[in-house]
């Protein structure tokens, strides 16, 4: 198609032919050539055409952090002038190496193009790689072309986790990390009944109480499933404050993420190490994932992480241990709080530690400041100030009977103070 | 400033120049360079520093070189006649041709210039490696500045073998019934219009980049 360009290109001519004919003028007439005949000249010949894309796969699950290569083959139709493609991504990929993006001048002859590049797919998620854009441009700009080809990916980029083998075969080394009380147990759920209590996602539907769901339905319409007494191991249940509070940092980096990076380190943990274990996110929505055993909790946990949303209050933090105080106080499991210890999250979180009351309470305090980009030399300053405010609360917190790991994610792992805790005393 | 764009710039900087100097004797011969400063300082405000008015330049050129031109019409008017454009040089038919020429065929290639500046800038803006960029620029200079330029020297032999067929043709002309050309260029002027309401009815898409 003709565009605005070709348009001028006309009106110029006839601009110049009208007048060099009505008055006899050679050189308007001739001037009046130029345009016409560079008209005729462009539109002998069409811009390239994308004519097919190579498909690409990327695959998943893959770990937050981890880079892929990503290959992308065009080939184009004859034609001249520019064509450039481009593969859209989505803005939480950081591109590592190479580009997404390339420009190629053909004359006339057909041409097969590849652009490759690396992506460090940098926040768990799912995520959609779009298919390929292109344009081509007519080499005098009358005419272009665009359109889109390739598929697209699905992407699932699950929380990083990833703690040392040297960590996982200590099993004995600490007093610390590990529950006082030994009452959970590994495997399948035994016969003796315990207790009543309320369907979480993940339990089974088998064990749904269908004749006490049934007496409550005027109270409450929801599921109620028998609980069995199971042998065996000791219990761990994780506090994960994944409200707006905690979100401090860069939209990669910020303090949810580094949260989820070590309740999965946690998880995974104690659950490679038989005990029960259960996790309560206060995101948007909360999710109460009570306690089990085994890889597929790790797995069910893990899938349902993919999508946190931080959640809107810090109180949610209480309202979690509300929600779990009869499995806190039947159980006496080890209980692990993940939190910040900034203003907002503060108060919630010594609430919540006085609330537990229990024996064995861990708190990990994430350090987020260290995340958050720091233009200037006052901003810089600003980072130990706020330590520094920060500290009676981790007085408070220590006096209180709580085991406080203070992790700084900017510059060191979670699995290297979780060793520390591990090989301490 | 990146080279590609240092590139495109000194290019404008050289059109306008020529350009100028072009029209600039054709309107006032010895005193050139008044209308050449005139003309340089709108060819400098309109296409380097605002960059998207190339336009006014072009129409700036082409008017300034007009009465030169007018004065080689064939068919006398009153408004363009010699004792009204004395002031202008007399100029022959090839020099003409030549400045006219050189006038049309320098805002072409201006206007193809501004949106590729238009154009570089997003890419250099975006992830696109400086060498395909510079590339990109040298071969579109290469087609666009080609085209135009081939364009420009077919026109000027066309001019030349129309000079020298039109004695011969306006004696074929006299002997013509005086309807006849009246007829012939009254067709030519519709079929332009055909031809232009053609085209801007598939009026296409522009496109201005990402």
């Amino acid at each position: 198609m003709l565009n605005k360009k070709a348009l001028q290109l006309i009106t110029l001519f006839l601009l110049l032919l009208v007048p060099g004919i009505f008055f006899g003028n050679l050189v308007l007439v001739g001037m009046s050539l130029v345009p016409l005949l560079l008209l005729i000249v462009g539109l002998a010949f069409s811009p390239p055409r994308v004519v097919s894309v190579e498909a690409i796969k990327i695959n998943t699950p893959v770990w937050a952090g981890d880079v892929s290569l990503v290959t992308r083959t065009v080939r184009t139709s004859a034609g001249a002038g520019l064509v450039k493609i481009r593969q859209p991504l989505p803005p939480e990929f950081d591109l590592v190496a190479g580009s997404n993006l390339a420009l190629h001048w053909q004359w006339f002859q057909p041409a097969t193009l590849e652009i490759n590049f690396q992506l460090k797919l940098a926040k768990r998620g799912r995520y959609t790689v779009p298919p390929l854009d292109w344009v081509s441009l007519h080499p005098l700009g009358y005419r272009a072309a665009q359109g889109s080809g390739g598929n697209h990916i699905d992407v699932e980029v699950w929380p990083r986790f990833y703690l040392p083998k040297t960590v996982k075969s200590l099993p004995g080394l600490s007093v610390s990390p590990f529950p006082s009380a030994d009452i959970a147990k590994i495997g399948i759920p035994g016969q003796d009944f315990r207790e009543i209590r309320k369907y979480v996602t993940g339990d089974p539907i088998k064990n749904i109480n269908w004749r006490a769901t049934a007496r409550r339905a005027e109270q409450s319409f929801w599921p109620l499933v028998n609980e069995f007494e199971r042998e065996g191991r000791k219990s761990v249940m994780i506090y994960l404050h994944a409200s707006q509070a905690v979100e401090i940092g860069n939209t990669i980096e910020n303090g949810i993420e580094s949260g989820l990076e070590a309740a999965c380190n946690l998880l995974f943990y104690y659950l490679e190490k038989g005990y029960r274990t259960g996790i309560y996110v206060c995101g948007n929505p909360p999710r109460y994932f009570y306690p089990d055993t085994g890889r597929l909790q790790f797995r069910k946990v893990l899938r349902q992480l993919i999508d946190l949303k931080p959640g809107y209050w810090p109180k949610d933090l209480l309202t979690a241990v509300e929600l779990t105080r009869d499995y806190v106080l039947g159980y006496n499991p080890l209980s692990i709080v993940i939190s910040t210890f900034d203003n907002r999250s503060g108060p919630a979180l010594e609430k919540a530690v006085h609330q537990l009351r229990q024996p064995s309470i861990m708190v990990i305090g994430i350090d987020a400041y260290g995340l958050v980009p720091q233009e200037n030399q006052y901003e810089k300053e600003l980072l130990p100030l706020l330590r520094l405010q920060n500290r009676p609360l981790v007085r408070r917190l220590r006096g209180a009977g709580a085991n406080v790991i203070e992790w700084h994610p900017d510059h060191e792992s979670f699995s290297r103070i979780f060793s520390r805790q591990v090989w301490a005393r | 400033m990146k080279k590609a764009d240092r590139n495109l710039l000194t290019l404008e900087a050289v059109i306008i120049l020529l350009v100028s100097l072009a029209a600039g004797y054709a309107l006032l011969d010895a005193l050139f360079f008044i209308p050449f400063l005139g003309l340089l300082i709108i060819g400098i405000v309109t296409v380097i520093i605002l960059k998207n008015l190339a336009f006014v330049f072009r129409i700036a050129a082409g008017l300034i070189c007009l009465p030169a031109f007018m004065k080689l019409n064939n068919v006398k008017w009153w408004l363009f006649s010699p004792e009204r454009l004395h002031f202008c040089p007399d100029l022959s038919l090839p020099l003409a041709a030549a400045i006219g020429l050189l006038v049309i065929c320098g805002g072409l290639i201006l206007s193809s210039l501004q949106p590729l500046r238009r154009e570089v800038r997003v890419l250099q803006a975006g992830q696109t490696e400086d060498e395909q960029v510079r590339h990109y620029v040298r071969r579109q200079n290469m087609a666009a500045g080609g085209a135009v330029l081939a364009c420009g020297v077919a026109s000027a032999a066309i001019i030349l073998v129309l000079e020298l067929a039109r004695r011969g043709l306006s004696g074929w002309f006299r002997n013509l019934p005086w309807g006849l050309p009246v007829i012939g260029l009254v067709s030519l002027i519709i079929l332009s219009l055909v031809i232009f309401w053609l085209a801007g009815s598939r009026h296409g898409t522009d496109y201005t980049g990402d």
